[in-house]
């Protein structure tokens, strides 16, 4: 497996990790607390901005980690490094991890549009921004694999 | 199997040039051996630079290391059905 396939596979663990325990913390852990809130849009503004800081700074600290694994583990490549083949995977899994999240956002106006509460809405661009971080990841294993 | 419109001899040549790694080669285009792996095995295409670049190592013209099939090329093949 080569150093961009494991980046890849890394990325795609850590995103369901790191989301996977915020979303346990918000409505598991203080679940009472959120489930009262959950049609305040304060409440998925605070949620939202909270995702993205968490998100950020837990992955800088995972890369971290993951480089000081590749260098003990006396991996040649450079991870950083990316030539016009991986810029290629990556601009078409982006693509389509683009296309899949701009289905959801549309999608996530239905429940509006039919009178149902903001959190509906919320909830549906918090599925597909979750999956369409997945899938891209997988996508970027998929042509790794498959070739372009 | 799926035959392919852009084949190369790229194994062959690293063979004659005292069995190259294919890291050795990705070195000098300034590529990553996987990249070397998916060219070789006709995964993808390169881009012209990179051809040339490839070429250029074995001190070869780019027609003796990639060969163009028309024949197996999909874009000829819609072509053609357009014709008819």
């Amino acid at each position: 497996m080569s150093v961009q396939e494991k980046k890849a596979l890394f990325n795609l663990i850590s995103t369901i990790l790191i989301l996977g325990a915020y979303l346990a913390y918000v409505f598991g852990i203080n679940g009472t607390e959120s489930m009262a809130q959950i049609n305040e849009p304060q409440f998925w503004g605070k949620f939202m901005l909270m995702m993205v800081a968490v998100t950020i700074v837990l992955k800088i600290v995972a890369y971290i980690i993951f480089f000081i694994i590749l260098k003990a583990n006396n991996e040649e490549e450079d991870p950083e490094f990316m030539d016009e083949y991986d810029k290629r995977i990556e601009m078409k899994s982006d693509r389509n991890a683009n296309h899949f999240f701009m289905l959801g956002f549309m999608i996530s106006w239905i429940p509006l549009a039919l009178g149902k509460p903001i959190s509906y809405m919320f909830f549906i661009l918090l599925i597909s921004g979750f999956t369409s971080g997945i899938l891209g990841d997988l996508w970027k294993l998929y042509y790794y694999k498959k070739g372009l | 199997m799926k035959e392919q419109h852009i084949s190369n001899d790229i194994r062959k040549l690293r063979f004659l040039h005292d069995e190259m790694t294919q890291q050795e080669l990705a070195n000098k285009v300034g590529v990553t051996r996987q990249t070397i792996v998916a060219i070789e095995k006709g995964k993808y295409p390169p881009t012209l630079e990179i051809s040339f670049r490839i070429a250029a190592v074995f001190n070869k013209g780019i027609e003796e290391v990639f060969q163009y099939h028309p024949e197996n090329d999909n874009f000829n093949k819609k072509k053609n059905k357009g014709c008819k």
